[in-house]
């Protein structure tokens, strides 16, 4: 089978002879039987080409086809994680948003209300005959009975009424029965004389009982003192209430 | 990959092969969009799921074929050819289906879907029976007949497989020929 041949089969078997030269090419494969079998040949390597052409892309269409919907399947995977993450996180957000705004708008007196309470003070237990006195008003100041503590603080010795906590015990009946002038000066006193903590702790009671007394410039002075001490006990509180004063001026 | 490209770029990538041409694939099942509208096309036509994707399938083989082949003139006209060619898939899908069916009730008296059942098995069978004999010939001879079958010269063929003369893949054409009828591959096996 030489070139020529090739040529004029790839025309026949593709449809593009004239139809004289289909009349004579046919012709010549009824009587040429060498022709006809060159012909049969050429057909069966052009059905197997073929064939195989499309196997090829066939297989090369499936591969790409399976790894573009396994994306699809992971970016849909993904887009579903991200909504969800997304949604948690906005509910999240806007959670936090309305807490935050709920304690920054709320009113200073409320938080002092929320946030006061009175140090507790204990009773020695092995307590003699001369710590009697002592004992009974830490009993009566247990009990909320800070007038009893008021009126009886006269009778301690000279060394318990120094002491920084009769003081500051002495303090808190003095706020308790609204006398937050003598409160607030005994509290300054056993702040300057206290450890740091103790110092701390005093400063936020006069933080408060300024809130309270509506001096909100004393207040933040005091607040602001204790904000700066991280591993202070009541440090969150002492800042929301600093945010809800400076919001709330 | 890009969102869209025009007919012509289409065509070019196509032309291009390899990795370009996978490009393609990838591109025509996912943003292209001419998927869709072929889904539609064939849905109006009545085909139902599973059929859609095997004429979606057979429209981009089609397709890359008949663009590897020469045979598409104009580029432009890429898109409609596809759709087409889907909707053509279906036609004689539905037309082999039809012609089947009313063979078998005019000439059996047999149990009509067993029977289009087993015919459709049979081409099945058939064209299992061909792609395994094509499937024993060796890498080369496959690549040749491919090559040769799409149009190419001897000369051509040579150098792309890196033959030393045109000769050589001639005779290899020749040899693959006679392998292929000697494991039973005749145009009689074509005829069903």
């Amino acid at each position: 089978m030489d070139q020529e041949n090739d040529i004029q089969f790839r025309k026949y078997f593709e449809g593009s002879l004239s139809t004289d030269e289909k009349k004579e090419f046919e012709a010549q494969l009824a009587s040429d039987d060498a022709f006809r079998m060159d012909y049969e040949d050429y057909q069966l390597g052009q059905l197997a080409g073929e064939r195989l052409h499309y196997l090829e892309v066939k297989n090369r269409v499936r591969k790409v086809r399976s790894r573009t919907q396994l994306k699809v399947e992971k970016q849909s995977s993904l887009k579903k994680l991200k909504y969800w993450i997304t949604l948690a996180a906005s509910t999240a957000a806007i959670v936090a948003f309305f807490t935050i705004s709920t304690i920054r708008n709320a009113d200073p007196n409320v938080l002092y209300a929320k946030y006061y309470e009175p140090p507790t003070v204990s009773i020695n237990r092995a307590a003699d005959e001369e710590q009697f006195d002592k004992n009974q008003l830490i009993s009566a100041y247990q009990n909320n009975d800070f007038k009893t503590v008021i009126n009886n603080f006269e009778r301690l010795d000279s060394v318990d009424q120094s002491s920084l906590r009769m003081r500051r015990m002495l303090a808190h009946a003095f706020h308790n029965t609204n006398n937050n002038i003598e409160a607030i000066k005994i509290l300054q006193e056993t702040s300057a004389r206290g450890s740091t903590d103790e110092k701390v702790l005093d400063q936020w009671y006069l933080g408060l009982i300024h809130v309270q007394e509506g001096q909100m410039d004393s207040a933040v002075y005091y607040l602001e003192e204790v904000v700066r001490v991280d591993s202070f006990l009541y440090h969150k509180n002492a800042e929301r209430l600093l945010n809800a004063i400076i919001k709330d001026n | 990959m890009q969102l869209s490209y025009s007919n012509d770029e289409v065509f070019q990538l196509i032309k291009a092969g390899g990795k370009k041409q996978d490009l393609i694939i990838e591109w025509l099942y996912s943003t292209s969009g001419w998927t869709a509208v072929a889904r539609r096309a064939l849905s109006k036509m009545g085909a139902y799921d599973n059929m859609k994707d095997d004429c979606i399938q057979e429209g981009i083989i089609s397709l890359i074929v008949d663009v590897e082949r020469n045979k598409i003139r104009d580029p432009s006209a890429l898109k409609s050819y596809f759709i087409q060619t889907c909707k053509n898939m279906w036609l004689n899908q539905y037309n082999r289906d039809k012609r089947r069916k009313e063979i078998i009730s005019d000439h059996y008296d047999k149990d009509t879907d067993n029977e289009n059942q087993h015919e459709k098995m049979e081409n099945a069978e058939i064209w299992k029976h061909i792609d395994t004999i094509l499937d024993q010939l060796g890498k080369k001879c496959k690549e040749v007949l491919k090559l040769w079958s799409m149009g190419f010269s001897h000369e051509e063929i040579a150098q792309k497989i890196g033959y030393e003369s045109a000769n050589v893949s001639k005779k290899t054409k020749s040899l693959c020929i006679k392998q292929l009828k000697a494991m039973g591959f005749s145009k009689e096996s074509w005829m069903f």
